[in-house]
């Protein structure tokens, strides 16, 4: 019963924001909808002629991907300060089975996330939703969603500008540990807070 | 007759052209009501066999068991199948027409009243493997149909999502194999996931979902060519891809507008409908077979349930109220069943219901079961589990009974969604 009250309580505060209509700048607007890559390896295969497309791709995205879990991005983790001057050192963050809560000391750091954002308004944020292996991956897909929408909106109450805010949601894609039980798990549902400058 | 000489030489001509690693079929449950048959050796009837026991209606004969193997009905004698309590046996052999043209001639028996039950030819060409397998699964849906009255899905296709981790990357590559697990083809290799597998109703295209742009965006792809394009990069979320039953529209979940909503997004004219309005995740949307209606997935009741509304949006009605976990909506094609995810106590199953009635049913017996896939004949539901930490695919008859997997080794398998037919 517990976990359903906390997902009761953040769907309303997702529901409640509008943060999406400011996002797009953010995003960088509207790519070329062929390109298909941004440093992303696709092959297309024609099933009829059986030629292989390759479009080999310096693997830039995907590497920074593999990086982001830590804080190097050239940005020097400080204390967990609410000075506004250097980001908390915490972009890690972990969440309850099927909850989108940010309890504890957690907030704070939160909090001082946006105190630096506040400080440093030219910074862009993004936030990175995950879950675990379990159920439905469109669920997931969803959960992870709104898990990095609540740490928005809370960054947003903290009087961050909501441009300055991307948020993307893996869902299950893209656990941070491979294992089938709850100790993996706990580690998989969580949200990833990098500068991507 | 004459529509399966045309249809075998124009169907899945390039299918089998690449080749991915086979998908191997391991039963892991029999049925005790399947009714024994024997399909007596000849080119193809390996799988025919194999067909047969995956419908989990009928139990083959093994090979060895034979006392004699007959090629053609003059070759039979009909003591031999009664003394192993066989009904009903299939025999075949390779043949000439009068023009000289090689056929597979095809006999199936009824061993109690000595009758001719059908008698198929099959134009055979230059004899291939790729062309033996495909006339094998021509075989398999005419005896599956002429014996039970119901279609056959032997020669439709099941496409699925694989994953590869290797030195800490990645490889997703969405793949379509026969419904056996053999001629798995790769249609689409990426270094970023892919999800989401949905079939158009013509079996040409399939839209998914990809975040080789850094998020997730809907694509549509040719099947045979190869041809691809971005349908839906809305800002936000862009998923769970189905099709309507005329091919002209796809139901999306998009976050465009704040959270996950259901969305009818005209392919041609890129109008966009709005059909769900709620504080709620909304996702998963699939279409009924008549385009009636839509049902999806949405936690507005604080937890994640099945609900059905018109395919134009409007009040929805709750389906699923046992448990608290049912995800993942699968329409039966006649319209009177849904399949779904249901977890309880930890574990996530596969179960159906009956609409009318609101009978709920658990199909499969693992503990982390996803994406069930209804067979176009409504007999069968393919879906996801994980077999020692890694996915596989498990096939099961949708009466109870009879569980098949189809297990690919050294990689993580999952997402199945059954072919419409195709023919």
């Amino acid at each position: 019963m517990k976990r359903i009250a906390m997902v009761a309580v953040t769907s309303l505060l997702a529901g409640c924001s509008n943060l999406n209509g400011s996002l797009e700048g953010a995003l960088g607007g509207d790519p070329d909808p062929q390109s298909g890559q941004q440093g992303q390896q696709i092959e297309v295969v024609e099933m009829g002629e059986y030629q292989s497309v390759s479009t080999e791709i310096a693997t830039q995205d995907e590497q920074v991907q593999g990086e982001m879990v830590g804080f190097n991005n050239g940005m020097q983790p400080g204390k967990p300060t609410m000075d506004g001057h250097n980001p908390p050192a915490q972009h890690l963050f972990f969440f309850g089975f099927d909850s989108s809560t940010i309890v504890g000391e957690d907030l704070e750091i939160v909090q001082g996330h946006a105190a630096y954002l506040i400080n440093n308004p030219v910074m862009l944020i993004r936030l990175e939703g995950h879950a675990d292996e379990r159920g439905s991956r469109e669920y997931n897909l969803s959960l992870g969603e709104r898990r990095a929408q609540t740490m928005s909106d809370l960054l947003v109450a903290e009087g961050v500008n909501p441009g300055q805010i991307e948020i993307i949601s893996y869902g299950e894609e893209k656990p941070l540990e491979m294992g089938h039980e709850e100790a993996f798990w706990a580690q998989n549902r969580r949200v990833e807070l990098t500068y991507p400058q | 007759m004459k529509n399966i000489m045309i249809w075998l030489g124009i169907a899945w001509g390039g299918l089998y052209l690449s080749a991915a690693t086979a998908l191997e079929i391991v039963i892991t449950e029999g049925n005790e009501a399947a009714l024994p048959i024997a399909v007596a050796p000849f080119p193809g009837s390996t799988i025919v066999s194999n067909d047969l026991r995956l419908s989990g209606e009928f139990h083959p004969l093994s090979e060895a068991e034979m006392i004699s193997t007959p090629t053609h009905k003059g070759e039979v004698n009909y003591t031999d199948w009664r003394l192993l309590q066989i009904p009903t046996l299939v025999v075949g052999r390779v043949t000439r027409s009068s023009a000289g043209k090689k056929l597979l001639e095809i006999q199936l028996l009824d061993v109690y009243q000595q009758t001719l039950l059908a008698h198929y030819r099959f134009p055979v060409g230059d004899g291939n493997a790729k062309k033996m397998r495909k006339i094998a699964h021509a075989v398999s849906d005419l005896v599956y149909q002429k014996l039970t009255g119901v279609r056959g899905v032997f020669s439709t296709h099941i496409a699925y999502i694989s994953m590869k981790r290797q030195q800490g990357k990645s490889t997703y590559t969405l793949e379509v194999a026969d419904v056996d697990g053999e001629g798995a083809q790769r249609l689409l290799t990426s270094s970023a996931p892919l999800l989401s597998p949905s079939w158009a109703p013509d079996g040409k295209r399939l839209a998914y979902v990809s975040f080789e742009n850094g998020r997730s965006e809907v694509w549509v792809q040719e099947v045979y060519s190869g041809k691809r394009s971005r349908v839906a990069y809305f800002k936000g979320k862009n998923s769970a891809p189905a099709w309507s039953p005329d091919g002209k529209s796809l139901a999306l979940s998009l976050s465009r507008d704040g959270n996950s909503e259901i969305y009818q997004l005209n392919l041609k004219s890129r109008v966009l409908r709005r059909l769900t309005q709620n504080r709620a995740a909304d996702t998963e949307p699939v279409w009924s077979q008549d385009g009636s209606k839509i049902a999806f997935l949405s936690d507005r009741s604080r937890r994640p349930q099945i609900y059905q509304m018109a395919a134009s949006g409007g009040r929805a009605e709750r389906v699923t109220f046992k448990g608290r976990y049912n995800t993942s909506p699968d329409w039966s094609p006649d319209g009177s069943q849904l399949a779904f995810l249901n977890g309880e106590s930890g574990n996530y199953r596969i179960a159906v219901m009956e609409l009318d009635s609101g009978r709920m049913r658990i199909l499969s017996d693992n503990r982390q079961d996803e994406s069930p896939s209804f067979a176009p004949n409504g007999r069968l539901i393919v879906y996801a589990t994980q077999q020692s930490g890694q996915g596989v695919l498990e096939v099961v008859s949708v009466d109870g009974g009879g569980v098949q997997r189809l297990s690919l080794s050294g990689r993580d398998v999952r997402e199945p969604v059954w072919s419409p037919y195709t023919n």
